[in-house]
C-alpha cells in the first residue's frame, strides 16, 4: 500500500484516536495516545490490509518537554512500513509492554527503561543490562544528565 | 658422499683409542643420538619458517622478510623471545600435571626417531619391530596432550585436551591398517627391512605404486595425528582460543610448538619410508633422498593446512569411523590378494 | 630469566664486563623486538583495520608478528577500538594475564582519549592508559595500515633501548 491508502486506511479504520504527522520520507508517521498502544499495535498487526508483524526498532527519546517512544514496524509480505510513537510526560513515563504482539521488543524495551527511566508496565524481566553492574548515577540518556567524567559538548558559539 | 662410512670411522677410532667393545659401542650410539637431536631441532627451526614462508606465499604476501635473508632467522628470533618469557603456572592449575605435560609431548615426539633410516646405514637403532614402536611412540603423546588440558584447570584447554584425545585414538587405527598393508608384503617391520624391499627397479618398486588406497589413507590419518588442518580443531583459534595450550607460556609452550613441527617430520617420514622408497634413489647420496622426500611430504601437508577448512568435531569422527575405517578393511583384503598373487 | 637481570650486578666487576652485558642486552632486545605476537584486542572499527593490516597487502607477518589468541602466548596486545567503562575490567584482567615482558600498543583514537566519544557520551573509558600503561600511541580514526605497522616498529624501537632490569 502507498504512504497515502497506509495513511487513509489506519486513520479510518482504528477506532482510537491517531494522528497525522506530515513528513516526506515514504513512511507516514503517527503520533498515537498511551492508553490506546496495546490495542494499535495489535491491529497493525492483526489486520489483513496492514500485516505489519516485524517491529524493526523501538527507541526511546527525550525532546525537552516529553519522553517519547518510537516504533518503527514493517511488514515482510506487503513490503511496507509505517512510523509511530507515544509520547509521555517527564514526571510520569510509564507505558505499556507489546511484547504480546510483537516479542521482540523486550530487550528494546529493557534498554528504554534503563537509559531513560521509563517504567514498562507488565514487562516480564525489567532489569539492567547494558550499563554496568554497579551502575547508581541514574538514568543517562535524560537531558541534563551529568555523571563522573562526563564531559558536556562545549558550545562553540 | 655416503655418511654412514664417517660414523664407521668415528667407531674404529674409538676402538683404536683402546675403549672395550661395549663402551665404544655405547659412546658411539649416544653420540649419534644427540647427533640426530640436534639435527632434528634445526629441522624444527627451518620447518617453523618454512611454514611461515610457505603459508605466506599461498597468500599472496611475502611471510618474515626482515631478520636475515627473507626472514631465515625468524625461528632462531622466535625462541630467543620464548626463552624470555614469564613462566607463568596458574594457581588453580594441578602444578605436576601441568609441569610434565610438554615434557611427555616433546620427548615423544624425538624418541620416534631412533628408528627411522635417514640414509643407507644412517639408523640409530634398527628394532626387528621398528614400525610397531614408531606407532606405539606416536600414541605417547596423546597422553601428554590429554594431560596438559586437564592439567591448566580451564574449560577450553579440557575440550580440547578431550577433543584431541577423540581425534587421535580415532584415526589411530586407519593409520595402523594402512601401515599393516605394507608389512603384509615386505613381511617385515624392521624400518631397514622395508626400505630395502623398495629398492631396484627404478622405482616402480615404492609401495604407493601397488597400494594407491593405503598412501592416501594413511596421509589423512597422518593428517590428523600431527593435529594439522582440516583436522586441527583441538587447538582451533577461533573456537577455543589455542585450545590446549592455552595457559602454556614461554618456554613450556616452545616445546608445544616444536613438538607439533617434529610430529609433522615424522609422519612424513615414517610415510616416505614406507610409501615411498624410502632413501632409495640414483645419483644422490641416500640421505638427500630421504630428506628431498620427506620435504616434499611436509610440503604437501602444509599445503593442506592452507587449501582446506577445518572439519567439525562430529564430521570428524564419523569420518574416521564410517569412511577410512572400512576403507582400511578394503585396503587390508586388497594387499591380502596382493600378497598371494605376488607370490 | 633472574640469572640473566642478575647478570650487570656480576659482570660490572670484570674489566670488560659491561660488553658483555650490552651486547646481551642488545641480541635478548633484538629478539624481543623482531618476534613481538600480537593479541588482537579489537573490540570496533579499528579492528577492521587491524584485520586488513594483517591480511595479504600489508602484511604483520613480515615483520615477524603472529596472532596468538591466549594472552599468555602473547606479546603486545593491541587495544583496537573504543573501550567501554562496562568493558574495562577485562581489558584491565587480559591484560593481568600476558606474560612479562608485555606491551601495549592503543590503536586509534578511542583507545588514545575516547576519540569521537570525548564529549557527550557516558559509557566510554576516555583512553585505555587509564587502566593499563601504554607504551605507543597509533592516533588516527581509523589508522591506516601503514601507520599501524609503523607503530608496530616503534615499539620495536622502543624494545630495544630497555635494559635488562628494566623490563616489567
Amino acid at each position: 500500500m502507498t504512504k497515502a491508502e497506509l495513511t487513509a486506511h489506519i486513520t479510518t479504520t482504528f477506532s482510537g484516536q491517531v494522528t497525522v504527522i506530515e513528513n516526506t520520507q515514504p513512511e507516514p508517521y503517527f503520533i498515537v495516545k498511551p492508553e490506546d498502544l496495546v490495542a494499535f499495535a495489535r491491529f497493525i498487526h492483526d489486520d489483513s490490509a496492514l500485516q505489519l508483524t516485524f517491529l524493526m526498532n523501538l527507541a526511546g527519546a527525550d525532546t525537552g518537554e516529553r519522553y517519547e517512544v518510537v516504533y518503527n514496524v514493517c511488514s515482510y509480505q506487503l513490503k511496507h512500513r509505517i512510523f509511530f510513537k507515544i509520547q509521555l510526560p517527564h514526571d510520569n513515563p510509564e507505558f505499556d509492554t507489546v511484547i504480546q504482539v510483537w516479542p521482540g521488543a523486550n530487550w528494546f524495551e529493557r534498554e528504554v527503561w534503563e537509559l531513560f527511566g521509563m517504567t514498562v508496565r507488565n514487562h516480564p524481566n525489567l532489569t539492567r543490562f547494558l550499563l554496568e553492574d554497579d551502575w547508581n548515577e541514574g538514568f543517562p540518556l535524560r537531558k541534563g544528565w551529568t555523571g563522573t567524567d562526563f564531559i558536556p559538548l562545549p558550545d562553540r558559539g | 658422499m655416503e655418511l654412514a662410512p664417517i660414523f664407521a670411522w668415528i667407531y674404529d677410532l674409538l676402538i683404536s683409542l683402546g675403549l672395550s667393545v661395549a663402551l665404544a659401542d655405547l659412546v658411539s650410539q649416544i653420540g649419534l643420538a644427540v647427533f640426530v637431536f640436534s639435527l632434528l631441532c634445526v629441522l624444527a627451526l627451518f620447518l617453523v619458517w618454512w611454514e611461515r614462508k610457505i603459508s605466506a606465499h599461498i597468500q599472496q604476501r611475502f611471510g618474515p622478510m626482515m631478520t636475515g635473508w627473507h626472514g631465515v632467522f625468524q625461528t632462531v628470533m622466535d625462541a630467543l623471545k620464548l626463552l624470555q618469557k614469564e613462566d607463568i603456572t596458574p594457581t588453580v592449575a594441578d602444578r605436576g600435571v601441568f609441569f610434565w605435560a610438554p615434557v611427555i609431548v616433546f620427548t615423544c615426539a624425538f624418541a620416534a626417531y631412533i628408528v627411522i633410516p635417514f640414509g643407507k646405514g644412517l639408523i640409530v637403532s634398527d628394532l626387528n619391530i621398528g614400525i610397531l614402536y614408531i606407532i606405539a611412540i606416536t600414541t605417547f603423546t596423546i597422553i601428554g596432550l590429554m594431560m596438559a588440558g586437564w592439567g591448566s584447570n580451564n574449560k577450553y584447554a579440557l575440550l580440547g585436551g578431550m577433543r584431541s584425545a577423540a581425534q587421535v585414538v580415532s584415526y589411530e587405527v586407519p593409520l595402523v591398517l594402512s601401515i599393516m598393508g605394507v608389512v603384509m608384503v615386505t613381511g617385515s617391520m624392521s624400518m631397514n627391512d622395508i626400505v630395502a624391499a623398495q629398492s631396484g627397479w627404478a622405482g616402480f618398486r615404492w609401495n604407493i605404486i601397488f597400494q594407491p588406497l593405503g598412501f592416501v589413507i594413511y596421509i589423512i590419518a597422518a593428517t590428523a595425528e600431527a593435529n594439522r588442518t582440516p583436522f586441527d580443531l583441538p587447538e582451533a583459534e577461533q573456537e577455543l582460543v589455542a585450545g590446549f595450550n592455552i595457559e602454556y607460556s614461554g618456554m613450556k609452550f616452545a616445546m608445544f610448538f616444536l613438538a607439533e613441527f617434529v610430529n609433522m617430520f615424522t609422519v612424513s617420514a615414517i610415510a616416505t619410508t614406507v610409501f615411498l622408497g624410502g632413501w632409495n634413489g640414483p645419483l644422490l647420496p641416500s640421505w638427500m633422498w630421504f630428506l628431498g622426500k620427506t620435504l616434499a611430504m611436509v610440503f604437501v601437508l602444509m599445503w593442506f593446512r592452507w587449501t582446506f577448512p577445518r572439519l567439525r568435531v562430529d564430521q570428524l569422527m564419523e569420518f574416521a569411523w564410517k569412511v577410512l575405517l572400512p576403507l582400511a578393511f578394503v585396503n587390508i583384503i586388497y594387499v591380502g590378494v596382493l600378497a598371494l598373487w605376488l607370490k | 630469566m633472574g640469572l640473566i637481570k642478575k647478570l650487570p650486578v656480576y659482570t660490572e666487576h670484570i674489566p670488560g664486563g659491561s660488553l658483555v652485558t650490552t651486547s646481551v642486552n642488545s641480541v635478548l632486545t633484538m629478539a624481543q623486538a623482531k618476534s613481538l605476537w600480537y593479541l588482537l584486542f579489537g573490540t570496533a572499527c579499528c579492528a577492521i583495520e587491524l584485520m586488513a593490516t594483517g591480511a595479504s597487502r600489508y602484511d604483520f607477518d613480515r615483520l615477524g608478528m603472529i596472532f596468538r589468541a591466549s594472552p599468555r602466548q602473547a606479546d603486545i596486545m593491541l587495544v583496537a577500538g573504543t573501550i567501554t567503562k562496562k568493558m574495562a575490567p577485562r581489558v584491565k584482567r587480559i591484560y593481568d594475564q600476558m606474560a612479562q615482558p608485555r606491551y601495549v600498543l592503543a590503536m586509534g583514537g578511542c583507545a588514545i582519549g575516547g576519540g569521537p566519544f570525548y564529549y557527550d557520551c557516558y559509557s566510554v573509558l576516555k583512553g585505555v592508559d587509564k587502566i593499563i600503561p601504554v607504551d605507543v600511541f597509533v592516533p588516527g580514526c581509523p589508522p591506516r595500515p601503514e601507520a599501524l605497522l609503523q607503530g608496530c616498529l616503534e615499539v620495536g624501537k622502543k624494545i630495544r633501548t630497555l635494559k635488562l632490569d628494566e623490563w616489567s
